[in-house]
């Protein structure tokens, strides 16, 4: 039997050296003989990066993860020629500290179900010949060969299929309100834009698969009648650019893109363009007026983009992980789609779990599991012993649900219902350390910043209501405020242009909906219950256990510590006692380097809020970390 | 016109040509120039003004719009600060007040001596790794402030190193005495790493 040794080679492995494995895998295997019984193989993201580097040894299963390229003789010696696994690289449970061996027993892995990402971290998404073992390319020679373009309509929309890019509209609709537009001259796009800062689920998709998301592309260029295709990608991924470009240029050789695809007489050809780094180019009409070399500004529809769009002429828009669905549903049909998922939304959902969570990556789930199956099933909970305090879903368009909204399921419908949105996947989970307030004013100075400023509601009103949050996270709100906040938000709902606007105010409205104590904490106590507004908190040392090792002081950038740390006691029990540390509030610029230098045995630095008054040292009102 | 200039005009011709001296293009023309200048110098964008037959308001228009187009020279060193949500929940926002302060300038500046740039970035795809910074394209994960510091401290080092080797003069006691300071960390055991050997 030969071994497979699968080298994650993702954005988040290779910034771990992982190619530095790839390297030493090979040059052990050489040393040994082995080439004939092993193969190292380059693989994208498994979508577990936070444990990277990852080594999969197929086709047993065998999950190392943690690897470093000195490890690379012990696997080989060990595993490869004496037939033991190195237990060591195991993946350990964060909750039962066992160690397991197999990628399938691996609860973050075990509990989901992978559809979009089905290939992710299997395959070499360098070589198309991997994906055609994969049954790649199968789906387009059905489609093209034996079904009609009204066909593989009503198959996508008899399979429930929703658009994965936010808004959930039904793909096969989409499809056949862009087949029917006039004209000759249409156009197919493919939205890599990934806007929501804190996802990665179609970086790794393109990464990792990009010829799913080309067949894909391909057979809605031919179900609504485009000749030329764009996948619109954001400068900020350079790996999945390059992926891209391999993927087509290996496409093209193979006659999948190009004249006459399969001898079905159907031409198509797409290119890549780069974004330029605006989050409001993901709209769809934005995006557009960016491939056409314009600023990336939005228009009000109608007219969508299915009847005027690109160039003026018709054009589709799907997201990628959309389009890297389409070749399953084509291959096993719309009945076996439709059978996965909730009553509301067919298929999975795929979410990039993050934050203050054990297991951090990427998740794709049936539609309809619950969030707490998701942050304490596949996630493992929150790490450090702490506290759950909210989810964030949708990205900035999106909302923060607290602890009651768990059993809520995923789905469109039931998380529009919480009052978030489903939006493209990003989910952030936060503990008792988030600060609700600075959340909510974090979301919004997003926005805020990447309004294009058409449409005054979202230019001023977004501005207007960042700096009431700004007061309230200094401390200087007013429980008036709070009013204000949810005026504007209505109006900049009901009054902006674009979705952006539209849902800016979200994160604001769903944090002053399930969080507002925090806000009335921070108006009325001037108190920051997370430790973490820096103007309602202060720094302190504890006197009983600081041992004036000075570690502190010598990393605080500003000065800000005293002390000498000479000894002002002698010896009891053999050791010195040194006079302790002090930090200057007025000096302090609160950076908490101090905490972290403070050795781990010791930790006598703590946050209070609020915070101590400038003029005296007098005791503090809140809790320590 | 100096050589200078009159190279620029040979790769900016280039540049324009490769993507067909066409308007729509703009924007991949423009991509195409900062990979070359690693900005988009003045003269360029009136050199693409001409060939295109575009106003120069027309280029600035569109690209101010998009963040990824700089106007001025980066610094040897470009330090990109991610504050994505993934990263901003794991405490970005203070690494970035760290890079602020010990580099003393915003993001979009560069150092006074062209050293070193500091820009904000939202995502770069890395969020498992979150708090996550770029250095000179180089993906560095589960950032703290301590291990930011350090890389800090090793770019500042070779800066100052840099200066001393253009001053050529020898240098005897920069150490600081702090290592005589250890004794009781030692016995406590388990020190961080970073408290025996911080230079600030
Ligand atoms: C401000 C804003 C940003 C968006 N960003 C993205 C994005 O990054 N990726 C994406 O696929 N869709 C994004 N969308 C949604 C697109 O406009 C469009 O609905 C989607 O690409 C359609 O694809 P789908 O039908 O496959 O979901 C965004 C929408 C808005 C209003
Ligand atoms: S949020 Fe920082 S890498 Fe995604």
């Amino acid at each position: 039997m030969k071994f497979i040794l699968c080298v994650c080679q993702g954005t988040g492995c290779m910034s771990s050296s992982s190619h530095k494995i790839t390297e030493a895998l090979l040059r052990e295997i050489k040393e040994r003989g082995l080439e004939k019984d092993v193969e190292v193989k380059l693989t994208g993201c498994h979508g577990f990066c936070q444990r990277g580097p990852i080594v999969v040894v197929e086709p047993e299963g065998t999950f190392y993860c943690g690897v470093e390229p000195a490890d690379a003789a012990e696997m080989v010696e060990e595993h490869i020629v004496g037939g033991r696994a190195v237990e060591r690289l195991f993946y350990t449970d964060p909750v039962t500290e066992e160690k397991i061996r197999y990628y399938r027993d691996i609860p973050f892995y075990r509990e989901q179900q992978r559809l979009i990402l089905r290939n992710c971290g299997h395959i070499n998404p360098e070589d198309i010949e991997d994906y055609l073992i994969h049954e790649g390319y199968e789906a387009l020679r059905k489609a093209l060969t034996e079904m009609t373009q009204e066909g593989i309509i009503r198959e996508i929309t008899k399979s429930g299929l929703r658009g994965r890019g936010g808004a959930g509209f039904p793909t096969g609709i989409k499809w056949k309100f862009c087949r029917e537009a006039e004209g000759h001259e249409k156009y197919m796009i493919c939205n890599a834009d990934e806007g929501d800062p804190g996802a990665f689920m179609d970086r790794s998709t393109l990464e990792a698969d990009p010829h799913s998301v080309l067949e894909g592309m391909i057979i809605a260029g031919y179900a609504i009648g485009a000749g030329h295709g764009y996948i619109y990608v954001r400068t900020e991924y350079p790996l999945a650019i390059l992926r891209l470009h391999i993927a087509i240029r290996q496409a093209r050789e193979k006659g999948f893109l190009g004249k006459d695809i399969l001898e079905s007489g159907f031409d198509f050809d797409l290119e890549i363009m780069e974004g330029a780094g605006a989050f409001v180019c993901g709209e769809e009409t934005a995006l557009i007026a960016s491939i056409m070399g314009e600023r990336g500004m939005p228009h009000s529809r109608p007219p969508f983009p299915a009847q005027k769009g690109l160039w003026g002429k018709p054009t589709n828009i799907n997201n990628v992980k959309t389009l890297a669905t389409v070749p399953s549903i084509i291959l096993k049909g719309a009945e076996w789609y439709s059978s996965i998922g909730s009553e509301d939304t067919k298929g999975t959902a795929v979410f990039a779990l993050t934050g203050k969570i054990r297991n951090s990556g990427l998740v794709e789930v049936p539609m309809g599991t619950t969030l707490r199956k998701i942050i304490f099933d596949i996630g493992g909970g929150i790490p450090d012993g702490k506290r759950f305090k909210a989810v964030q879903t949708g990205g900035p368009s999106g909302g923060c649900l607290p602890e009651e909204a768990l059993d809520f399921i995923v789905d469109f419908e039931s998380l529009k219902k919480a009052g978030t949105i489903m939006g493209s996947g990003g989910m952030i989970v936060m503990d008792e350390d988030t600060c609700i307030v600075n959340i909510a004013h974090y979301f919004l100075s997003f926005t805020q910043e990447e309004s294009c400023g058409k449409c005054a509601p979202c230019r001023i009103g977004t501005k207007q209501m960042l700096d009431i949050l700004g007061r309230i996270k200094e401390g200087k709100g007013t429980m008036k405020d709070l009013d204000e906040l949810a005026a504007l938000a209505w109006t900049i709902q009901n009054a902006s242009l674009c979705a952006l606007g539209q849902t800016a105010p979200n994160p604001v409205l769903t944090t002053l909906r399930y969080f507002r104590e925090e806000f009335e904490e921070h108006i009325q106590e001037k108190r920051c219950r997370a430790l973490v507004c820096k103007s309602l908190i202060s720094y302190v040392i504890s006197e009983e256990k600081c041992i004036g090792c000075g570690a502190c002081q010598r990393r605080c950038p500003t000065g800000a510590i005293s002390g000498s740390g000479r000894t002002v006691k002698p010896t009891t029990k053999g050791k010195s006692v040194r006079e302790t540390r002090v930090i200057d509030p007025k000096i302090c610029v609160r950076c908490g380097l101090c905490i972290e230098a403070c050795p781990p045995k010791v930790r006598a630095i703590s946050k209070v809020s609020p915070a101590i008054p400038d003029t005296s040292n007098a005791g503090s009102g809140g809790e320590t970390s | 016109m100096t050589n200078e200039t009159a190279d620029m005009d040979d790769r900016l011709r280039d540049i324009i040509e490769q993507h067909d001296s066409d308007v729509k293009n703009l924007i991949p023309i423009l991509q195409s120039v900062q990979e070359a200048y690693s900005y988009l110098p003045a003269a360029a964008i009136s050199a693409i003004s001409d060939r295109l037959h575009i106003s120069e308001d027309v280029i600035f228009g569109v690209a101010t719009f998009y963040t990824h187009f700089k106007f001025t020279k980066p610094g040897e060193h470009i330090i990109k600060i991610c504050l994505g949500t993934a990263c901003f929940v794991k405490g970005a926002e203070n690494l970035l007040e760290i890079l602020k302060d010990r580099l003393q300038i915003e993001p979009g500046q560069t150092t006074p001596d062209n050293s070193i740039s500091l820009e904000r970035v939202a995502c770069l795809g890395c969020c498992a790794l979150a708090p996550t910074i770029v250095l000179d394209n180089e993906v560095y994960g589960k950032m703290s402030s301590l291990k930011l510091s350090k890389i800090i401290d090793d770019l500042l080092e070779e800066k100052g190193k840099k200066k001393e080797e253009q001053r050529i003069e020898k240098n005897s006691d920069l150490e600081k005495p702090e290592e005589k300071t250890r004794g009781v960390e030692e016995s406590k055991g388990q020190v961080p790493s970073g408290t025996t050997e911080g230079k600030t």
